[in-house]
């Protein structure tokens, strides 16, 4: 019972953390968006005016044309590159956490540590526009069920000197979710799930 | 008077040393009650404040408590339970206080989780 309680709490308490770092990342992802949309925007201009400048023939007109088009495009993959960058690290903090908790509780003679993601990015943000070079990073509209990360494993209950009960079976399966809330891009924490699912009624 | 054998002397010897280990064994099985009595309440108020926390409504964690605790506690009662929940800022805080009386003994646990506990490393254990 003192084993599973710990589990259950160690769990809890790396789900809660993780999410806690992935937020950081997730703040700093989207407060890059104001700055994406103003270089889609100039991009656009940077793109009609080039085009003019073709059309019109004029090579001074090319020239500079082509000069602003640059700038605005080495810009964009500057910002695409912190944008991949953050993305890149989210990933690594989930890895990260999942490696943690296994080693938190391989401690308490806990075995199948397994996690779960519900989307393929740590962040459950998608790209809009997908297509460009520098899109604005959305959460998804069920935002909270996607960025949850469950951790689930088996903790034997059978005390340590309980030798009688070697033949018995008591391993119980437990599981933890934690995910981020928020309105207003104000994130929280939200435990989606602490209590064990019982084989056992009584339990 | 002389008594003519120890028959009765040997009954009323081994009615005391069964009466005192009677009350020793009574002694024991009482103390390990307790101590598994409180273990159960710890465990279960745990279970509870996890309840809480994953936003289900109190009445149901509250049930559900009473119902674990009734079903594992053979002996005694249920006194005084109380579940709350609170938002101190961004950060939420859940509350379990229990009593369970066994006559005039009463057994209490009171445990507090929060998300800034949780992220302090000052999980719940006990």
């Amino acid at each position: 019972m003192k084993r599973k309680s710990l589990a259950q709490a160690h769990c809890v308490q790396q789900a809660s953390v993780l999410q806690m770092e992935l937020k950081d990342t997730l703040d700093k992802l989207l407060r890059l968006n104001p700055k994406s949309k103003s270089l889609r925007a100039q991009r656009d201009m940077a793109d009609k005016a080039l085009q003019r400048a073709v059309a019109s023939a004029n090579p001074y007109a090319m020239a500079a044309a082509k000069a602003y088009w640059m700038a605005v495009v080495v810009q964009q993959l500057a910002l695409r590159s912190k944008q991949q960058a953050l993305l890149a690290r989210a990933d690594q903090q989930r890895h990260y956490g999942h490696r943690q908790l296994r080693d938190r509780l391989r401690s308490l003679g806990v075995s199948k540590v397994a996690s779960r993601k519900y989307y393929w990015r740590a962040l459950a943000v998608e790209a809009s526009p997908p297509a460009s070079l520098t899109p604005n990073y959305e959460p998804l509209p069920v935002f909270s069920y996607m960025q949850q990360h469950r951790f689930r494993f088996e903790v034997d209950l059978r005390p340590k000197f309980a030798s009688v009960l070697r033949g018995m079976d008591l391993r119980q399966t437990t599981e933890c979710s934690v995910s981020l809330k928020g309105e207003h891009r104000k994130w929280e924490l939200q435990i989606v799930a602490a209590n064990a699912p019982s084989k056992r009624s009584w339990f | 008077m002389i008594l003519k054998n120890d028959a009765g002397s040997a009954i009323v010897e081994s009615l005391a040393a069964i009466t005192a280990l009677l009350v020793f064994i009574v002694g024991i099985w009482i103390g390990v009650y307790l101590i598994f009595a409180r273990a159960w309440m710890q465990y279960q108020s745990e279970q509870a404040l996890y309840c809480l926390s994953e936003s289900k409504p109190a009445l149901i964690c509250r049930r559900a408590l009473q119902k674990k605790l009734v079903t594992g506690l053979p002996f005694g009662r249920l006194g005084r339970m109380r579940l709350s929940s609170a938002a101190k800022g961004k950060h939420q805080n859940w509350n379990v206080e229990v009593e369970w009386k066994i006559r005039t003994f009463t057994l209490s646990v009171r445990k507090e989780l929060g998300t800034r506990r949780l992220l302090q490393s000052r999980a719940l254990h006990w």
